[in-house]
This record gives C-alpha cells, structure tokens and sequence, in this order.
C-alpha cells in the first residue's frame, strides 16, 4: 500500500545587485533574509545533528548543549512559522518549503515563497547604499553556462526498491518537461544553435542517476537523506524540474509525480518504457518546442514525450480507479489528460496555462512585433524577467493581472501561507512552535525542535514522522500548553 | 487581481464553445498587442547590459583567489584547491542542497 506523498520544493533563486561597485552575492542574500526574519525567528539556530531514528514523535531525550551545531558555515539560516527554511545555500537565497500533504497546497506554499522573496527585497532595499537594487529570480539559469536549482522532495516508502523507482522514472521525468518546463532562449552546456527550448534546466543534465547536484547533474538523485525514520521512509530528492511561475505547472509537476510515484511504491507499473539514451533524450526532448521529438526506448520502440506521458496516464488512471483516490488527485488527473490533448494539437494554445508555452508566446509575440532575431537580447531580458518575483516588474505577474495566465489557487490562500504551516503535516508543530514559543526554541530542523525552558537541560522533541504533529495531533495541546514547560510535561504526558 | 484571474478547471464546454481558430489567432494577437506595450514599460532598460551583467556562479565550484597561483609552485596550488575542494565538500554535507 503506497504511503501518503508527502512533498515539499526548495528554490534556490538567482541573485541580482545593480548600481554597486561590487557584488557578493553571499553577503547579500544573508542580507536579504536577515531584512526580512523577525528578531524573534532569527536567533533560532537550523539543528544539522543527525538523529537516530525515533519511532514516537511525541518522545523526549535529553540533549546536551553541544548538539546545538551552531551554522559552521556563518551564514544565515532561519526557520519562518510557515515551517520552512529560508537560508544561504551556496551564493543563493533559498528557500525550502514546509512538507505538505498535497500538490494543490504544496502550489501554495511555493508561491508564499515568492512572496516572502519579494518582501525581503522590499525590507532590504530599505538597508542597502542609495542606488543599489536587489533583484530576485526564480529561474535556473543565468544563460551563461550557471545553473541553481529547484528540488522536490517526496516521501517514499523504504521498502520500494531504488532500482524501481529509477526504472520508472526515468522515463517519466525526461518526458514531463513538456508540462513542467519553464522555457529559456538559447542552450548551455555545449548545446549550441538552439533557439528557444523547453526547461531551463535539460542541457545541465549529463548523468543518469547519481549523488551530484552542481556539477555532473543526474536525471535521478540518490541522495538517501530522509529527514525523518529512515528505516521506513526515504526523501526522493528530485533535482530534474525546473522553477515554475504558473501554479498549473508546479501543481502538474508535483501530482503527476505523486501519483507515478504511487503506482511504483504498488507496483503497478508493470510496462517498460526504460530509454535507450535518458541524457540525449532529455535534452532532444527540451530542444523542441514542436513536442514532435522522439525518443527510442530500450525495446526499439520510439515515442514523443507527450506519447510516454499518455502512458503513465493511462497506468495513473486505472490506477485511481482500482485505489482509493482523493480530490487533488482527480484533479491532477483531469488536467494532465487535458494538457496532454492540446499538447499534442498545439503547444502554444496552452499559453495561458504553462509556463514555457506563456513565455515562448510572450516572445514570438515581439519576434513578429519588432523583427527580433533569436539572439536579440530584449528576448533574453524578457526570459529573466518573467522570473523576477516582484508583482510590480515580473513579466509571469504581467500575464497574470492582464488576465493572461490562468491562477488555480486563491491569493488570500497564498497570504496565508506565508505566516502560516500547512495543517497536515509535521510542519504545523514546527510552525505553531516557532509562532508561540520562538523565545525558548533554541534550535529547530526538519526533525526536531530544541526547546531552553531556562532551568533545565535543553530538551529535543523529535519529529521524526512527517505525517505527525499535525494540527489533529496537536492543536488542542498547543492550546493547553500556555507556556514550554507545560507543552514539554504535556508531551511527555 | 482576484477578479481578473481566471480559476476553476478547464471545462470542456468551454473548449467546444470556442471560436475558430483564425478568430482566436486574430483576437489573440490584438491582447497580445496591448500587453506588448504595457510589457515595455516595465522592462529593465538596456537589454543587452542588463543581461550581461546577470551571472551566478553560486552553484558552481569557486575557487577563492587566495588558492590562485600568485608565485607559489604549481603543485602548492594544486594541492591547496585538493584542501579547499575537500573542506567545501563537507561543508556541503552539512548543508542539504
């Protein structure tokens, strides 16, 4: 029985100062979030200590003062009451969402990230020298060969062998660009002469499977760091997507890939589309705007990408029929059958709903408008600029307030989320701790959280299952704890 | 904004209730048009500046200048971007990316 994906996206965004003599981008995104995180968040440290795998999150253990990692890197790193993180990764602002239950809230909470990205530069710009500009991206190119990532992260059963998973997604992630791509002008990575392709990230994708992230990048990533019990669960830590604007983008990217991943965990999938050639494919695939590309598969066969898709549509919804399903997932199938039609009539008529066909529209738009060549860099800016997370100069936020791009979750949801964790998952412990008692939160991660009652030794609670601390968990102890002492004597109660 | 944005799901009496696509495209490339001129007015100015000047190097492996030749031997450096890779490497695997 597939177990409950619970999912979460980290976005590194591109970093930007204009009008300074000099630009580091480190200093500045510990800037940016140090404008942005209360006093009142930012002295509570990210914990790095591994932890044993503990079965009850409701458990105590003593901790000692020195399992309190301070950041050894310096950088700053804090944890928002929405449960995510918001940090320094490498030369980025990045921000990791809380876990979350569902695609249509994971759209959510991706989106309060923006927003939280566009409020820290608001807050920054107010500290930064006269004449200098932040600018915030949430891409993953500089279109110089530079690529910054956004990860998915999703709950798997231990017990589903890895070989599986690889076998059956592989095909399933080179081919879903088709959907998920944020489109980007020109190729990287030695892929000259094209003009406009799909994702922003294929060219940088050289290996099969593998560990690396930066460099060397695999279609499918073994990092096996759960963040949780990791005898029953792992984190799939999927580096192949790209960053999305249009929620109808991430809210495919994120339940076609819980529902495929599903079918593996049930061994469903009992067809083979393995590919002959995963890295030329992937990018073969993104090079065409047309989705008329092929791929061979192991068995001689050839397909599009929209054709594989077909398949693994096919396979979800027999499925859904024959499982328990649930609204989102209905949902998520519903419209990756109706996005996969026009797809295959014409990607453009999908503008209004997808991030590469809105961009690639925007700029075939100026193309015929004002004669520009392929390598004009007016369609390089706009490129950039649809990524720019401020409403007032985003180009995606353009489209959308003309009416241009279909929203499929509601602003006053988004708004929410942005102070606020999601219900259903860990995260809302984490989140409602960081709300109520951030004084005496010392220390918190994914996992755990460690609380200084101030007469006592530092105490960790443990949240080693994401699908606890939920607000059915918690909510009423939350409440009838006013103060930590008695939340840690009812906990341990 | 709220009023302007289009929810729910794609219907498919919405699709069938469709113009022809010669009114479509001819419709399409009026808004498109209008949204052209607003788009300008909010682009960065000097395009081709403005995307040179954008270059992350964040996700790629820096070398500080300090490990840079500067009169040492060749094998000093090489052995001094050894250390440096090896220390960023572990400060990689405290910090999931």
């Amino acid at each position: 029985m597939a177990i409950p994906k619970i999912c979460g996206i980290e976005t590194e965004y591109g970093i930007s100062v204009r009008g300074a003599s000099e630009f580091n981008p480190i200093l500045t995104s510990s800037l940016l979030i140090n404008a942005y995180a209360k006093p009142a968040f930012k002295r509570v440290k990210w914990d790095y200590e591994e932890e044993n795998p503990m079965r009850d999150a409701r458990g105590f253990e003593r901790a000692q003062a020195d399992l309190i990692a301070e950041d050894d890197s310096g950088l700053v790193n804090v944890i928002l009451p929405n449960g995510s993180r918001y940090y320094v990764d490498h030369a980025h602002p990045e921000y990791s969402s809380p876990e979350c239950s569902n695609a249509r809230d994971l759209v959510i909470w991706d989106k309060a990230g923006e927003r939280i990205l566009a409020d820290s530069i608001r807050a920054a710009q107010a500290i930064v020298s006269e004449g200098e500009k932040v600018f915030i991206y949430k891409n993953n190119s500089d279109g110089k060969g530079n690529s910054y990532g956004t990860h998915e992260n999703y709950l798997v059963d231990r017990q589903t062998p890895f070989p599986s998973l690889v076998q059956h997604l592989m095909p399933f992630f080179v081919s879903r660009q088709v959907f998920t791509g944020a489109g980007k002008v020109g190729g990287e990575n030695g892929n000259d002469g094209v003009e406009f392709q799909i994702s922003q990230r294929a060219d940088f994708f050289e290996v099969e499977v593998g560990l690396e992230t930066t460099f060397k990048r695999p279609i499918i990533n073994t990092r096996d760091e759960p963040h949780a019990d990791a005898e029953r669960y792992r984190r799939l830590h999927v580096i192949v997507g790209d960053a999305n604007m249009a929620e109808l983008s991430t809210f495919l990217k994120v339940g076609t890939t819980a529902v495929v991943l599903r079918m593996i965990e049930d061994d469903f999938i009992t067809d083979d589309f393995s590919l002959a050639e995963p890295v030329r494919s992937i990018r073969r695939i993104s090079h065409d705007p047309s989705c008329k590309a092929t791929m061979e598969l192991d068995d001689g066969r050839t397909m599009t990408a929209v054709e594989l898709q077909w398949e693994y549509l096919r396979l979800a919804k027999k499925y859904a029929q024959d499982n328990e399903t649930d609204p989102v997932t209905d949902d998520v199938l519903e419209r990756w059958e109706w996005v996969l039609g026009r797809l295959e009539e014409d990607p453009l008529s999908l503008s209004a709903h997808l991030d590469w066909p809105a961009k690639l529209s925007l700029m075939e738009a100026y193309r015929s408008r004002d004669g520009l060549s392929w390598d004009n860099s007016k369609l390089k800016l706009i490129d950039l600029q649809y990524h720019d997370v401020r409403p007032e100069k985003g180009l995606y936020w353009k489209l959308v307030n003309s009416g241009k791009i279909e929203t499929i979750v509601d602003p006053a949801e988004i708004a929410f989320a942005v102070d606020h964790p999601p219900e259903d998952t860990r995260a809302y412990f984490r989140g409602e701790c960081l709300r109520r008692f951030s004084p005496e939160i010392v220390a918190a991660s994914w996992d755990a959280l460690i609380f200084d009652t101030g007469d006592e030794p530092l105490r960790k609670v443990p949240t080693m299952d994401p699908l606890r601390g939920t607000k059915v968990h918690v909510q009423s102890l939350l409440d009838a704890s006013p103060d930590v002492q008695t939340l840690l004597a009812n906990l341990s109660g | 904004m709220a009023d302007q944005t289009r929810k729910g799901k794609p219907r498919k009496d919405e699709e069938t209730a469709e113009p022809t696509k010669a009114e479509t495209t001819e419709k399409k490339d009026e808004e498109l048009d209008d949204l052209l001129d607003e788009i300008d007015e909010v682009l960065e100015v000097n395009s081709e500046d403005f995307v040179r000047a954008y270059i992350q190097k964040g996700g790629e492996l820096m070398i500080p200048s300090s490990l840079m030749m500067q009169g040492r031997p060749m094998w000093m450096s090489v052995v001094l971007m050894v250390v440096g890779y090896t220390i960023w490497r572990r400060q990689r695997s405290h910090a999931p990316h």
